[in-house]
């Protein structure tokens, strides 16, 4: 019997391809002994920094650091989003990945803790394997033999084959009914799950095609299987710890992992879930593959969730934390200390610290070059110089930005190569940060429900009421 | 050299592993037929007490019990021989792609075909965990 051998494919099948912010990201662009190369799949500059999540992934895919938290630290728009996507694509797609910003956790649905403990869960993968033997193969003919007396048929043969041998299987009342209700006829090539006794249809067998003149639009014609009629198929699927929570919470649990309300989950049933998984474990039967959890702008998490964090940090099956901020000295949310990247110092004490740097001119050219690229634009070498100047003298985002918009300026004036001119006109329309506060303290009486502030300096965020 | 010698390890394994195949299809063919064979005499007119069966070259005309018995150990002794294959089959492909892997260096998949040593579960276990009845 031939192993039908299917790797577990990508689950997001549903995951739309767009030119996201980050999209030209293809891996971390690193070389065989772990060196950032200065420009390579999607990744310019920042060398430490890469070469930092370089070894981390190195440590992930070995199984040495779970239930670690590394901590990037550095100003908006230095790519430390960018570096986590590459950190997903060096990965695969077989290690659990889940990103989420620190506020998604603050819902009424759930409590924080409850949120938490999810979005660990989601990050702890399991890989098992599943075999089903399978009878497949060309229907030859189907004879049914009814009684005269009853309608009920009593007994039948089906004739199936391949391409290489052929033979006749005695029917049952139900497999009769089952390929009645099926409409099963001759030609047709069937799958039939011998564990469950269902039948499923592949199409019709090619050599069959000019039985009619006419078909039906659903008929698809496939190729005679090839092998034997009983194969036995192995697959092999990574779920992760939280759908398996989610579908043994409550009866019908496998709809709630798509309806995604799922509601607070009992702390009996994770109990139950990890000693039958360690159990798995111990018999060969499942293999533990711990993700990644990634949590962007992590200063917006409070005091509780820090403390929480902390435990579930030391717990046996603890993903790798990657958390980012971009805050310097502010106060914890929920408290009135200030500290470090808005993160409590015995925090972090635990963590593993990259800070990234703000990017160089060159830098700046070469990434506004890969995004052109990605968004399909075609710069002049001066448009490009002017636009890495105002990189430099704005931000990274604004100049990005500036990519799209000065394209459809150019597609205005019926040109196919964006200009200086392009981007000149792109600028005036659209400001970026610093000259949008000029403007708005020119004409600040203008605006409604002004509070005029007495400071020429840079602005001052209003403290937010907690 | 070297590039041969890794060939040539790579196509015999490939070798084995088709040789195998063909093996468990002249099996299955086998089993199908005996299991046709096991299903006349089972259904077989009640006149009849012995049939003829061919062992390769013979025909033997045997009472049916003997010829089920018979057929039944055959059957058992085909099915061992086809896990036997099957797992020879995973061994060689799990090999097979690790030579191949070594050599391109792509190490982003980890291997492509981990996991297929792991003992089967079924998805009644999967689904059953939280039941109370499972304590």
């Amino acid at each position: 019997m031939t192993t039908i051998i299917q790797p577990s494919e990508i689950r997001d099948i549903a995951k739309l391809e767009r030119t996201g912010m980050h999209s030209h990201i293809r891996g971390l662009g690193l070389d065989e002994k772990l060196q950032p190369l200065p420009n390579a799949q999607g990744m310019v500059g920042q060398a430490s920094a890469r070469r930092a999540a370089g070894i981390l992934v190195k440590l992930i895919q070995d199984g040495k650091i779970a239930g670690r938290a590394i901590l990037m630290a550095g100003a908006p728009g230095t790519g430390k989003t960018a570096i986590a996507m590459g950190m997903t694509q060096e990965l695969g797609s077989d290690v659990p990945f889940t990103m989420l910003a620190a506020s998604e956790i603050f819902s009424l649905e759930m409590s924080k803790t409850e949120a938490l403990t999810q979005a660990f869960r989601r990050s702890i993968g399991i890989r098992i394997k599943e075999e089903t033997e399978v009878i497949q193969g060309e229907v030859v003919e189907i004879q049914i033999d009814r009684s005269a007396t009853g309608a009920a048929a009593k007994s039948g043969k089906l004739t199936l084959k391949t391409t290489d041998m052929e033979t006749v299987y005695d029917l049952g009342q139900k497999m009769i009914e089952a390929l009645t209700k099926e409409k099963v006829l001759a030609g047709d090539v069937i799958t039939i799950d011998k564990a469950s006794g269902r039948i499923s249809k592949l199409g019709r067998s090619f050599t069959r095609a000019r039985d009619y003149d006419a078909t039906g639009p659903e008929v698809k014609f496939v190729q005679c299987p090839e092998g034997e009629l009983q194969v036995h198929k192995e697959a092999v699927h990574t779920v992760s710890l939280h759908e398996i929570d989610v579908i043994n919470s409550r009866t019908q649990g496998f709809l709630a992992l798509f309806s995604g309300d799922t509601g607070e989950i009992k702390p009996e049933v994770r109990d139950q879930i990890n000693t039958k998984v360690a159990e798995w474990r111990e018999e060969g039967k499942a293999e533990i593959v711990p993700g990644v959890l990634f949590i962007d702008e992590v200063h917006m998490l409070d005091m509780e969730c820090f403390s929480f964090l902390n435990r579930a940090l030391e717990d046996q099956l603890a993903p790798v934390v990657i958390m980012a901020s971009n805050r310097g000295m502010t106060r914890i949310r929920g408290t009135k200390y200030k500290s470090a990247h808005g993160v409590p110092a015995d925090f972090l004490d635990r963590l593993h610290i990259i800070s990234t740097t703000p990017y160089t001119e060159t830098d700046i050219g070469s990434i506004l070059a890969i995004r052109a690229k990605e968004e399909d634009v075609d710069l002049t070498p001066e448009a490009l110089a002017v636009l890495t100047k105002v990189g430099g003298e704005t931000s990274l985002r604004y100049s990005i930005h500036l990519i799209t918009t000065a394209s459809l300026v150019a597609q205005k004036r019926q040109a196919t190569v964006v200009d200086v001119q392009d981007i000149k006109r792109a600028y005036t329309l659209f400001l970026d940060e610093k000259r949008s506060v000029q403007f708005l303290k020119e004409y600040q009486e203008e605006y409604l429900y002004n509070d005029a502030v007495a400071s020429t300096s840079s602005i001052e965020p209003t403290p937010m009421e907690m | 050299m070297d590039f041969i010698d890794e060939q040539t390890e790579k196509e015999l394994i490939g070798e084995s592993i088709l040789i195998d195949r063909q093996l468990s299809i002249d099996y299955d063919r086998r089993r199908n037929s005996n299991r046709e064979a096991l299903r006349s005499i089972q259904k077989g007119g009640a006149k009849e007490t012995k049939s003829w069966m061919s062992l390769g070259d013979i025909f033997i005309k045997l009472p049916h019990p003997t010829a089920q018995e018979l057929i039944q150990e055959d059957q058992k002794k085909i099915d061992a021989e086809i896990s036997e294959i099957r797992d020879r089959i995973r061994e060689n492909t799990q090999k097979l792609e690790k030579l191949d892997a070594a050599e391109s260096r792509n190490r982003k998949q980890g291997t492509f075909l981990s996991g297929y040593n792991l003992k089967p579960i079924s998805s009644q276990e999967l689904y059953n965990i939280g039941e109370p009845s499972n304590r």
